[in-house]
């Protein structure tokens, strides 16, 4: 039997999810504890999964094919501010680039609130060194390296300040690198051991002081990563495992662990990517049975995760993963690419309070989190405020008994104690209280979608919602409504969904560089830019130099982890904007050899797009244009969704009925009782008609009047979500 | 049609309904402005965050605001009303678009603030505005950047519109903006500018009308009255419960004008009873000759300002926020001139001073108050100022004529507030960053030789201020001419001041290096450092206000000029600070040696590695010698 593996490590438990290659349809999922030794609650999930096969577990591990991680380990070393020491080498007259931060105080309005919340810095300012070098704004140099500096202060920062990672980073290094090349080279024929990062490893974007940041978290959170990553590889190996491990990126592609090492900063934001890549999955799934992409019934996916604290978005228009390369994580800037996640705070522990003036009241819900400790007040473990999850108990929607799979039992009196502090003040009953608080949240969420969606430059009706986390299933149908979407999915294996998405990525690498050379003039009467003639042969040229001097550098990459070139597929884009802008809306660009016409569609394409976002009136082509960043993303097809994607499967349960389980009294306008369903029990096709309620161990799918929810053939609820009355 | 509400308003929305649609429209702001900072054609914009935007109701006061330009909120109110005193609320019309940028008519702080303000109409019904505006780096004027020392008066600072359509009905207007654009020296950026409000802006027309279609015509006015209602109620009991009743005063200066080196007080005299602030402006110097002062909506916009930040920044803001507010001012006066003073920098200068003054004033009066979270926001000044330099040159880099606004005095030192230090930070009044090295560079001809923390800067204090930097450039560019320029700073003869004992941050100075020779030093092989460039022994500092053109130069890779930043004040006495924060203070290279003995009392040693010790059991010893010097000092 052969397999693939996705392990997905979390903060409490770790997830296993197992497909068989020989029947799509098998699809098997397990959940153990995280204990402080990692590997060894990997193991045991893998003990289990193999014991359930009638395996054992060298057999089962020699049988994967593909083994894939996701884990929190970058992130929770930045976090937790506990890297390594790092040192910065960085160009004469600029060390303090670093502990400037660009003086931003991040458009936080609050005096107080702007100063706690402010840039720390990681390196400080006696770990950073200048050396006699300079470039200019073109490239050129200005003043050779001088290479017997550079060896004395990495001597220093290394010997005399105990840096153990250092980090490359000179002024326009985005137009010419090799200096900083230069400088790691020295470096490592000093010591050739030291964790070296120099920026133009990363990214050649322009900006010194996000590069130096985007750098620093590298340095300061690799040490840590390659330790975990070469333990956890040497103890499956010697278990069993012959495939290397594929850990999951920023980006939603995967990349062997020992190749990710060096850049374990695009490993910052892997956190929510596993579930954007299964919902991705779901909806490209949605062809029918063996129909064509154009029977899927919406423009796209929007994949929301619902936790405890946050809420998180991402937007998937035609099934793809749109990149940033503007993410920020506790005020550090990373100039390289991620999933676009909007994350609002918003989930299951966000508390509700009352603000009364003489006029009135509002009742507020969030940002706060009551957290996993205290909890929610129904969680019993001391926490008192009211929060979301209390409202849904409250209401009658989760069964006290049947929460988290049953790890928790919930308080009830606890929950309905807690939302008498919202209730009095607002003279309500409780279930009115409560109900406020889920129609608030169930906005927020909704305004969050709305705000992507928008920025995309599309209009949220046209998508599906794919929903999960363990909140999701019970706000889902309300906010699709609320926005007019009408398609709804709440996929099977909610509780392990981030673990199914691992087994369905590609290795992807990625680079960006700024180009700033690449100027489209203005039409007449501004300039003399017109059609057919907008770019000239020279210009043609430097960019398809541009991307191919990246490919071929991708190419190399993925060529040593033996992805055969027909397997290896290269997507260029490019940033154009109207002279002046700081606009970073890139446009694809056709691989293969560039044509003045292929450009000149790419910028047609680009104004096209702009003017979806911003409207007809903020265009302004009177100023020019300009080419800037140039990205390229190099995925080698590893065979997840090449032909038929299989999807979660529903393991066929042995006592299947389109009969509810019970009935449950819930407060919708009134006090209702509904049916309640299994899902595991459900059939293959079988159609609920809300109201009633969906229950699965891990999620809880609440259904309005109208809303009517089919099991799809892999197991998911696929709701059409009644019209708002 | 009610106009407002009265104080007592009963909100009619229910309590989840009023929470959706505020968290709504906060919602919007954030998409337009990060609208006008995506879409803005100059660093101005698009990395310093000088714009602001705002929904407005039926008569022009204040929905929601976005951005943190405070100021920004005395004009943007009075767009409206001046449109319907002029043109009449029946000439409006679905589609219609205005732009406004003269001071007087209540379009701006200075010229350079350029609004786009449409109505928002719903099935031909009027329901409010939205309205942006937006720093653009030169309006036109005697002075590229228009900001104009030796103007006179407003006419001579700048090409200056009162409210006029550049969208009537729907079509656009490009007669209307080229008749604007020909005025200015950046006619493509300002473009970009204009066109990036018009984009944010339509965001609102859109959100607007589905809310309406949403709650319908009525809903969405009670709406608009509600969520100005609660925010008042919220703003009284504020003041009623957690202000003490009293006067409270603060004096700042406002200083050099160009043509002499005036100080301009400007003084405040709260007074909080009941739940009502009462500013009282009376006694404020009379208005500049130059263009150091701000016109009424300035000083409306700065005491919203520093009321946004400071007490009410966890309210929703609009304008039910300043029904309890009232504000006096005697006319003529720096901070409220009379048409046509000049007023090309009454940003950076009188309504600036104006926010550092309201907050001064406001920190005193919740320094005094029962709450802790109002406690916690007593502060000592931050920078306080926002030098400027524009430079001109017949030609930049890639050969262009080429004017450039530095917008690098954004970024200043935080004052310190009670319990915390102050921190960088892109300025009280700006939201966004200084730009990097290599956005400037690419940008405009100046090569970056240096940029540093500016040690000792920051103002002594129990809390200690936030640090400044300082930055060193010289003309570059093998097409790049030599440049000229207008110099304008303050911060200088009365530096950002500190409170309760704590000291204030350095005093912001603008310089020259003739002769640094950067071009010989780098055919050397070498780039100088700051040490190299001798600057305490070679600067010639400039007057606070100077104008360049025509008669001196910066040479290229010749002279060397040196730009210093504010910083914030101290809180409380330094010889209170915790003698361990000193300390790592001089290890991080925050503060000297000299300024730990003279400021804080605390001596320290040097060790091996270049860090410091500090020996405890002498710093009381060493206090009591600066306390007794203190007394001796003041006779």
């Amino acid at each position: 039997m052969e397999f693939v593996c996705g392990i997905d490590i979390g903060g409490t438990f770790t997830d296993l999810v197992v497909r068989s290659l020989d029947d799509p349809d098998d699809v098997r999922q397990y959940k153990v504890f995280t204990e402080k030794d990692l590997t060894k609650s990997t193991l045991s999930a893998i003990d289990a999964a193999s014991a359930d096969f009638g395996l054992t577990t060298e057999s089962f591990l020699d049988g994967v094919e593909h083994f894939f991680l996701g884990s929190t380990v970058a992130l929770n070393t930045l976090l937790t501010r506990s890297g390594s020491k790092v040192g910065i080498v960085t160009t004469k007259g600029h060390a303090d680039t670093y502990h400037l931060a660009q003086m931003a105080r991040g458009g936080v309005r609050d005096l107080r609130e702007a100063v706690l919340q402010n840039f720390q810095p990681l390196v400080p300012r006696s770990c950073i060194k200048e050396v006699e070098e300079r470039v200019d704004c073109f490239g050129n140099v200005l003043v050779a390296i001088d290479e017997d500096q550079v060896s004395s202060v990495v001597r220093q920062l290394v010997e005399e300040r105990g840096c153990d990672a250092l980090v490359v980073c000179l002024l326009w290094s985005s137009a010419y690198p090799s200096h900083e090349q230069r400088v790691k080279e020295l470096a490592h024929e000093l010591y050739p051991d030291l964790f070296v990062t120099a920026s133009s490893d990363l990214t050649r974007l322009l900006d010194e002081f996000s590069r130096t940041a985007t750098s620093v978290v590298n340095a300061y959170v690799g040490q840590r990563v390659q330790t975990y990553c070469r333990e956890l590889s040497t103890k499956l190996a010697d278990a069993g495992l012959r495939t290397p491990l594929l850990i999951m990126q920023s980006t939603g592609g995967v990349a062997p662990v020992e190749d990710v090492a060096d850049k374990a900063v695009t490993l910052i934001g892997s956190g929510p990517a596993g579930g954007v890549m299964a919902a991705r999955d779901v909806w490209m799934a949605r062809d029918g049975n063996g129909g064509s992409p154009a029977d899927r019934p919406s423009r796209g996916a929007v994949a929301v995760d619902m936790g405890g604290t946050s809420f998180d978005v991402a937007l998937l228009p035609q099934g793809e993963i749109q990149l940033t390369t503007d993410m920020r994580i506790a005020r550090h800037p990373l100039l390289i690419p991620a999933i676009d996640v909007n994350s609002v705070g918003a989930g299951g522990g966000s508390i509700a309070s009352v603000e009364t003036t003489a006029a009135g009241s509002i009742l507020r819900v969030g940002p706060e989190s009551a957290g996993a400790v205290p909890g929610p007040a129904c969680y019993g473990r001391g926490g008192t405020a009211p929060t979301v999850t209390d409202a849904n108990v409250v209401l009658g929607l989760i069964n006290p008994n049947y929460f988290a799979g049953g790890y928790v039992t919930l308080d009830r009196d606890a929950a309905a104690e807690a939302m008498r502090s919202v209730a009095e003040p607002l003279g309500m009953s409780i279930e009115d209280a409560a109900r406020g608080i889920v129609s608030v949240v169930d906005a927020v969420m909704g305004d969050a979608i709305k705000d992507v969606s928008i920025r995309r430059g599309y209009d949220a009706r046209d998508f599906s919602v794919i929903a999960y986390g363990g909140a999701g299933g019970l706000h889902a149908a309300n906010i699709a409504r609320n926005l007019g979407i009408s398609d709804l999915v709440v996929p099977n294996l909610a509780g392990t969904l981030s673990a199914y998405g691992l087994t369905t990525a590609d290795i992807l690498y990625t680079y960006q560089l700024t180009d700033q050379s690449v100027t489209v003039a203005p039409p007449p009467p501004w300039g003399t830019g017109s059609p057919g003639q907008l770019f000239s042969a020279s210009s043609v040229e430097h960019i398809e130099q541009l991307f191919t001097g990246i490919e071929e550098d991708l190419d190399a990459s993925l060529a040593g982890q033996d992805v055969p070139p027909e397997r290896r597929v290269f997507q260029r884009s490019v940033d154009i904007r109207y002279q002046g802008q700081t606009l970073r809306l890139p446009v694809a660009v056709p691989g293969g050899s560039l044509s003045s016409a292929i450009l000149e569609d790419a910028v047609a394409q680009w104004e096209e797009k702009f003017c979806d976002i911003y409207g007809a009136g903020a265009a302004w082509p009177q100023g020019g244009m300009e080419l800037m960043n140039y990205y390229v993303t190099a995925s080698g097809k590893i065979g997840q969704d090449n032909g038929s994607a299989p999807t979660a499967g529903a393991p066929a349960s042995r006592d299947q009925t389109t009969d509810p389980v019970m009935t449950r009294t819930i407060y919708l306008e009134e006090w209702t009782e509904v049916p309640v369903f299994r899902s595991k029990k459900l059939p293959v096709g079988a159609e609920v008609i809300g109201p009633a309620i969906v229950e699965d161990p891990m999620t809880t799918v609440l259904l309005s009047k109208g809303d009517r929810a089919a099991i799809s053939d892999s197991g998911a609820l696929v709701i059409a979500v009644a019209e708002k009355s | 049609m009610s106009v407002t509400s009265a104080p007592t308003a009963h909100i009619q929305t229910d309590p989840v309904t009023l929470e959706v649609f505020s968290n709504r429209i906060q919602n919007l702001m954030k998409l337009m402005t990060s609208t006008l900072e995506n879409l803005a054609g100059t660093l101005v914009g698009r990395e310093s965050g000088d714009y602001s935007t705002a929904l407005l109701d039926r008569d022009g006061n204040t929905i929601a605001f976005g951005s943190m330009v405070g100021f920004h909120l005395g004009h943007m109110t009075s767009v409206v009303p001046w449109i319907y005193e002029n043109y009449g609320r029946d000439s409006l019309r679905p589609g219609d678009m205005f732009l406004s940028n003269d001071p007087y008519s209540g379009g701006a702080v200075h010229s350079n603030d350029v609004g786009v303000f449409a109505p928002i109409f719903v099935d031909d019904e009027l329901v409010g505005w939205t309205g942006c505006d937006m720093h653009c780096m030169d309006v036109g004027g005697a002075l590229p950047g228009s900001f104009v020392p030796n103007a006179i008066d407003v006419v001579a600072e700048a090409c200056r519109f009162s409210p006029v359509r550049i969208y009537g009905g729907g079509e656009y207007r490009p007669d209307v903006v080229r008749a604007f654009l020909v005025n200015t020296r950046l006619p493509e950026r300002v473009g970009q500018d204009i066109s990036a409000e018009v984009g944010a802006n339509h965001y609102a027309l859109k959100i607007v009308e589905e809310t309406v279609r949403e709650f319908g015509v009525e809903g969405y006015l009670q709406l608009v009255e509600d969520v100005k209602a609660f925010s008042e109620a919220r703003t009284r009991q504020r003041i009623e419960e957690e202000l003490v009743d009293g006067v409270y005063e603060y004096t700042d200066y406002e200083e050099h004008d160009f043509v002499s080196h005036t100080l301009y007080p400007i003084r405040v005299r709260l007074t909080v009873s009941g739940s009502e602030l009462f500013f009282d402006f009376s006694g404020t110097a009379a208005q500049a000759p130059s263009l150091i002062n701000c016109a009424r909506s300035g000083l409306k916009g700065a005491v919203m300002a520093a009321l946004l930040m400071q007490l009410v920044p966890d309210i929703p803001f609009n304008s039910g926020v300043m029904r309890p507010v009232r504000v006096f001012s005697e006319g003529g006066t720096i901070n409220d001139c009379t048409a046509p003073a000049p007023v090309s920098l009454a940003t950076a200068m009188a309504a600036w001073r104006t926010v550092d003054v309201v907050s001064g004033v406001l920190t005193r009066a919740v320094d005094a108050s029962p709450s802790q979270f109002l406690r916690e926001r007593a502060t000592a000044c931050w920078g306080g100022t926002w030098p400027v330099y524009v430079l001109s040159s017949t030609s930049d880099q890639y050969g262009q004529y080429s004017v450039f606004l530095n917008m690098d005095g954004s970024g200043e030192g935080s004052g310190a507030l009670r319990g915390v230090d102050g921190a960088r930070g892109s300025s009280v009044l700006l939201a966004g960053r200084v730009p990097s090295v290599e956005a400037h560079e690419l940008t405009e001809p100046n090569l970056y030789i240096a940029r540093r923390i500016w040690a000792d800067s920051a103002g002594a204090g129990r809390w200690r201020g936030g640090w400044s930097f300082q930055e060193i450039v010289t003309p570059w560019g093998e097409k790049a001419a030599d440049q000229s320029g207008t110099f304008c700073t303050s911060r200088n003869a009365v530096p950002t001041p500190g409170a309760f004992g704590g000291y204030p941050g350095s005093g912001v100075f603008y310089g020259v290096i003739e002769g640094a020779d950067i071009t010989g030093a780098v055919a050397d092989g070498r780039l100088p450092s700051w040490d190299d460039l001798d600057v305490d022994g070679t600067i010639e500092i400039l007057e606070a206000k100077e104008v360049w053109e025509g008669r001196r130069h910066l040479r290229k890779g010749h002279d060397a000029f040196v730009m210093t930043f504010a910083a914030g004040g101290g809180f409380g006495d330094p010889l209170e600070r915790d003698p361990d924060s000193v300390r790592a203070d001089a290890d991080e290279g925050i503060i000297s040696v000299e300024a730990a003995r003279q400021a804080y009392g605390v001596e320290l040693t040097p060790t091996a590695d270049g860090t410091f010790e500090v020996d405890l059991e002498r710093v009381e010893e060493h206090r009591a010698a600066v306390r007794a010097a203190r007394l001796r000092d003041a006779g």
